[in-house]
């Protein structure tokens, strides 16, 4: 579900840059780029059950 | 300022440098094109061909769309030299090699997964490499393509010296009707492709938060 609310994010994404807002087009690039960030490094990191 | 005349009028004496801006339309909607075909056919593999897509695979996605927004950021903002305080140019080729690094990552993360030998690698490949390569060439590409736009690129202040906050909000609107009718077509693709991969990750992970590492099924209508 992380997943598809991420593709939501980038359908968000599109629609500001078309409507050409540019703080918001910032503000959701950042999510849809840190949420992208923190989930490969939830799959990277998953399996090797790191004791932090 | 009178330096900046003689700088502008140079360039404007130049042929090809009155072509350049149609050939920088080109390329960037080349490079949009080029992204719905790529993304088009990791949905053709996973419909049509049968392969569930891995979670690296849907992240390597989710950066190829967001390689791709700089450039669409680009075509829509064009006539302007900054937008709210920023470069047009700046910021659109800065979204998309910002992406291409962390898909670049992504797919280089999966490539040494299954780099050792004997290692049959995740899905079919196509054309001899598997899709996780094809994507690294994908993001190599975009971050080349990107710098070099940035270097050779016009400054749009030198063919139009307007900002998008000097102009009235009706000739603003005015512009950006006049955008082609094939931006909006790929436009249109692009964003239908964002729509697919929103249900078609929905149907692959249903209700958990995360998808499985090696999927088998459509998680969605299983349960």
């Amino acid at each position: 579900m992380i997943a598809a609310g991420i593709f939501l994010c980038l359908f968000i994404l599109l629609i500001v840059t078309l409507r050409r807002h540019a703080w918001p087009t910032v503000f959701f690039f950042f999510l849809s780029l840190g949420s992208i960030a923190l989930l490969f490094l939830h799959h990277a990191t998953d399996s090797l059950k790191l004791n932090l | 300022m009178s330096q900046m005349n003689e700088v502008t009028s140079s360039h404007e004496e130049h042929s090809a440098w009155k072509l350049w801006p149609r050939i920088e339309f080109v390329i960037l909607h080349f490079c949009v094109l080029a992204i719905c075909a790529v993304l088009g056919g990791a949905l053709w593999v996973q419909f049509v061909a049968g392969e569930y897509p891995c979670p690296l695979c849907i992240l390597q996605r989710m950066a190829m769309i967001l390689s791709a927004m700089g450039s669409i950021f680009v075509i829509t903002h064009g006539h302007y030299a900054r937008v709210q305080g920023f470069s047009v140019m700046g910021l659109g080729y800065g979204m998309s090699i910002l992406a291409a690094l962390v898909g670049l990552a992504i797919a280089t993360r999966q490539i040494l997964l299954h780099i050792a030998p004997g290692d049959l690698g995740y899905g079919s490949p196509v054309l001899g490499m598997h899709l996780y390569s094809w994507a690294a060439v994908v993001f190599l590409v975009v971050l080349l393509v990107s710098g070099l736009m940035l270097i050779f690129g016009r400054s749009p202040i030198l063919h139009c010296p307007v900002c998008h906050e000097a102009e009235s909000p009706e000739d603003s609107k005015k512009k950006f009707l006049r955008l082609r009718w094939y931006s909006w077509c790929i436009f249109w693709i692009f964003g239908a492709i964002i729509f697919i991969n929103v249900f078609a990750t929905f149907a692959e992970s249903g209700f958990h938060a995360f998808l499985p590492d090696n999927p088998s099924s459509y998680r969605l209508f299983e349960e």
